[in-house]
């Protein structure tokens, strides 16, 4: 009797054991089934993974922060409209800080360990250059935007990395037509850049320039600070000696910030035109202090409210909106930068799952990102040079005047020029120092 | 004779930010032989702190004149704050150790303090610059400079005298010397070896956060600009001598000067100048010019 009893007591408990084991497994498989990809698209993943890389740490930080954050918004809003072809992208960040050895580092850490389909960002020329050989390696799509140097697509070619924003050959060239038509009897000239590809690259594009507009102008000294170094009292005492016509300078973020404030108290811009050719940050950062009469450029071509512009396009005017609603403070440059990356990412996927039809390998995307032509926020790209991988875009230059932004107070540009993306590139084939020095003499292209 | 006049003044400037963004160091490794790596982060606390403190002071509306005091105390206090914090609770445990887990030890410092003044000064440039544009300008080799920028010998002349004294004038230096030479005669004398160490550091610290104070308003503060001047400060160090205030007033002149006539007469050089002296100082006199060769103690 006992056993008989223990015997039913065994079985029931083994039953109610059962039903509630399957009815876990049922659940599970409930929840499993909703988080399954809703997109149609044959082969989709369950998510894109994409790292956004970009400096959050050291003096570059403001403008790396800016990048990261308007990448941040900027995916939130594609995923909320469905993804790219319905599959959601899931952005990891990663701060670009600690050099090009860490950087390489980090960069095989994210396609081996985490296994991302795509790297986008890279503000430091140095790191570009290095990286780029590794995209390859790895079989990895890695767009770059904020790094500007013209020897990553000019010295070699590569296959799965791009650059969907002007490099620093748009900006210079754009700087020497602006200079010199708000100048034409300039006679001299001093270069102050940071030496390394960064500095050596604009100043060799805008001095290849200026020989040919102005085949009399004279360069009198070239200087060439460290890159980290924050002062810059003797190269400013060097170019009051040299008292130049023009003063050209690629110093960007925190360090053309110190150079303006150190500068300015001793006159230089008032004795000198000084050309900064990124120096749209700077109009940001230091804002009302900011001197009047400084030509000034964007890196990657774009000066907030002026391109993208909000009133000629409404995507443009909903990220503007929705940044100052999110962050408090105004997008700038970078900001556009890292959003540009993102839809040259997106309309290579969408082109490739329209020729194909399902979801695309990479070889597939990167085929499609090539020669690609699509649309930022109302600027027109067109990656046209670099064998496809380069992207061109429209410049703008302008010159810092005495109406402050009403809401921001940051100095509005005054004889502001937008150069359309054909008249500061080179033809897809040439290299852009031989391109201008087919210029006519003393003409522009 | 212009240029060799703007030279020697671009020179003179030079080398009084770098012996002011220098001496606490090498002040900090004479007294207690540890090589301060988390000194950059102590001269970027002090940039920050006399950065906020001048703004906060600019609202009150009162005469901009005394911001240079502000400074000042800015840099005196976060010495002290930050200083003590760092000793007492750090630094004090490892006295006794290895060396490379006293450099990690500091060099982690240095990280964690970068992040700290992230956090609270965030990463948007500070200006602080109504002391630097308030002295007006003077013209001087036909080159206008920022008067502001003959204040740093100035400052740096008083920081070394006030060192001088303190070591060589006071009774607090004697015992200082004392420490150095033999730390356990001085315990077995009843000198209180840990706080003279204490009050040692939080000097070591007021120099640091004086330089990075007295530069705030020169330029734009943003993260990261006390990794440049650790490796300025450690060059200047070495090429003057570890320990030695005396040899990172030459060793300031001597890279201040090189650097100046190199902008001038060779600017390509401009990147390497530095090293270049402390490879060529260090070649002939390892030690450093009057640094003292480490005798073992048996």
């Amino acid at each position: 009797m006992k056993a008989t009893v223990r015997k039913f007591s065994f079985m029931l408990i083994g039953s109610v054991g059962c039903l509630i084991f399957y009815g876990i497994v049922f659940c599970v498989s409930i929840a499993f089934a909703q988080t399954k990809p809703a997109s149609p698209i044959p082969k989709a993943p369950k998510e894109l993974k994409v790292a956004l890389v970009d400096f959050l740490s050291g003096p570059p930080a403001k403008a790396g922060t800016a990048a990261i954050n308007a990448g941040r918004l900027f995916i939130e809003q594609i995923n909320e409209a469905g993804g790219i072809g319905g599959v959601k992208i899931k952005p990891i960040i990663v701060d670009e800080a600690g050099g090009v050895e860490k950087q390489v580092t980090e960069y095989r850490r994210l396609v081996l360990d985490e296994k991302v389909d795509a790297v986008l960002g890279y503000l430091s020329s140095a790191d570009c250059l290095a990286i780029a050989p590794v995209a390859d390696e790895l079989k990895t799509l890695t767009i770059f935007n904020g790094s500007g140097t013209s020897k990553l697509f000019e010295q070699r070619d590569y296959k799965y990395a791009f650059r969907a924003v002007n490099y620093e050959g748009s900006e210079n060239v754009a700087a020497a037509l602006y200079v010199t038509s708000m100048k034409p009897d300039l006679k001299t000239i001093v270069g102050i850049n940071q030496d390394y590809a960064w500095g050596r690259d604009s100043w060799e594009t805008f001095e290849h320039a200026m020989r040919r507009l102005k085949p009399g102008a004279k360069v009198l000294e070239t200087l060439w600070p460290k890159l980290g170094a924050v002062e810059f009292s003797a190269e400013i005492s060097k170019s009051l000696a040299a008292k130049p016509d023009v003063l050209h300078t690629s110093l960007w973020a925190g360090f053309l910030d110190s150079f303006i404030k150190q500068a300015a108290p001793r006159g230089v811009f008032k004795e000198t035109q000084v050309v900064a050719t990124v120096g749209e940050r700077s109009i940001v950062t230091i804002g009302k202090d900011m001197p009047e009469g400084i030509i000034v450029g964007g890196r990657g071509g774009f000066v907030p409210y002026i391109l993208p512009d909000p009133k000629a396009n409404a995507e443009a005017k909903k990220f503007y909106e929705m940044y100052e609603a999110r962050f408090g403070e105004m997008p700038i440059a970078d900001s556009f930068n890292m959003v540009q990356d993102i839809l040259a990412m997106k309309a290579a996927y969408e082109k490739a799952i329209k020729a194909y039809g399902r979801w695309p390998t990479t070889e597939e995307v990167v085929k499609a990102l090539e020669f690609l032509q699509f649309d930022s926020l109302g600027v027109r790209v067109s990656m046209a040079l670099g064998k496809g991988h380069q992207a061109i875009h429209p410049q703008v230059f302008g010159i810092t005047g005495s109406q402050r932004h009403p809401k921001w107070g940051f100095p509005l540009l005054e004889k502001v020029k937008i150069y359309p993306a054909e008249k500061v590139n080179p033809p897809s084939t040439v290299k852009h120092l031989d391109w201008i020095n087919s210029w006519p003499e003393g003409k522009g292209p | 004779m212009t240029t060799l006049t703007v030279i020697l003044i671009d020179g003179i400037i030079f080398a009084s930010w770098l012996f002011l963004v220098s001496v606490g160091l090498t002040f900090i490794y004479g007294v207690l032989r540890i090589l301060n790596v988390a000194h950059g982060s102590l001269y970027a606390l002090g940039a920050y702190m006399g950065a906020s403190m001048v703004l906060l002071y600019l609202k009150t509306g009162a005469t901009p004149y005394l911001t240079y005091f502000v400074l000042l105390v800015a840099a005196i206090f976060m010495g002290i704050v930050a200083g003590s914090f760092i000793e007492t609770i750090f630094l004090r445990r490892v006295y006794k150790r290895e060396e490379e887990v006293q450099l990690l030890l500091t060099f982690s410092l240095f990280l964690i303090l970068e992040d700290v003044i992230k956090l609270i000064w965030g990463v948007s440039p500070y200006f602080a610059d109504k002391p630097y544009a308030l002295l007006g300008q003077m013209r001087l080799g036909g080159v206008i400079y920022a008067s502001y920028a003959f204040l740093l010998p100035g400052i740096a002349l008083a920081s070394g005298a006030i060192i001088w004294f303190i070591v060589n004038r006071t009774r607090f230096g004697k015992i200082i010397i004392s420490v150095i030479t033999d730390r356990e005669i001085c315990t077995s004398m009843g000198v209180n070896v840990p706080r003279v160490c204490t009050f040692a550091f939080i000097i070591g610290a007021i120099l640091a956060a004086l330089g990075g104070a007295f530069t705030a308003p020169m330029t734009a503060l943003v993260p990261g600009i006390g990794v440049e001047v650790i490796v300025l400060a450690f060059a200047v160090v070495a090429i003057g001598g570890m320990g030695s205030v005396g040899g990172a007033v030459l060793g300031s002149l001597m890279v201040g000067l090189a650097r100046a006539a190199a902008i001038h007469l060779f600017p390509e050089l401009d990147l390497f100048t530095i090293y270049l002296v402390m490879s060529l100082v260090l070649l002939f006199r390892p030690q450093g010019l009057f640094g003292e060769v480490e005798v073992r103690r048996i």
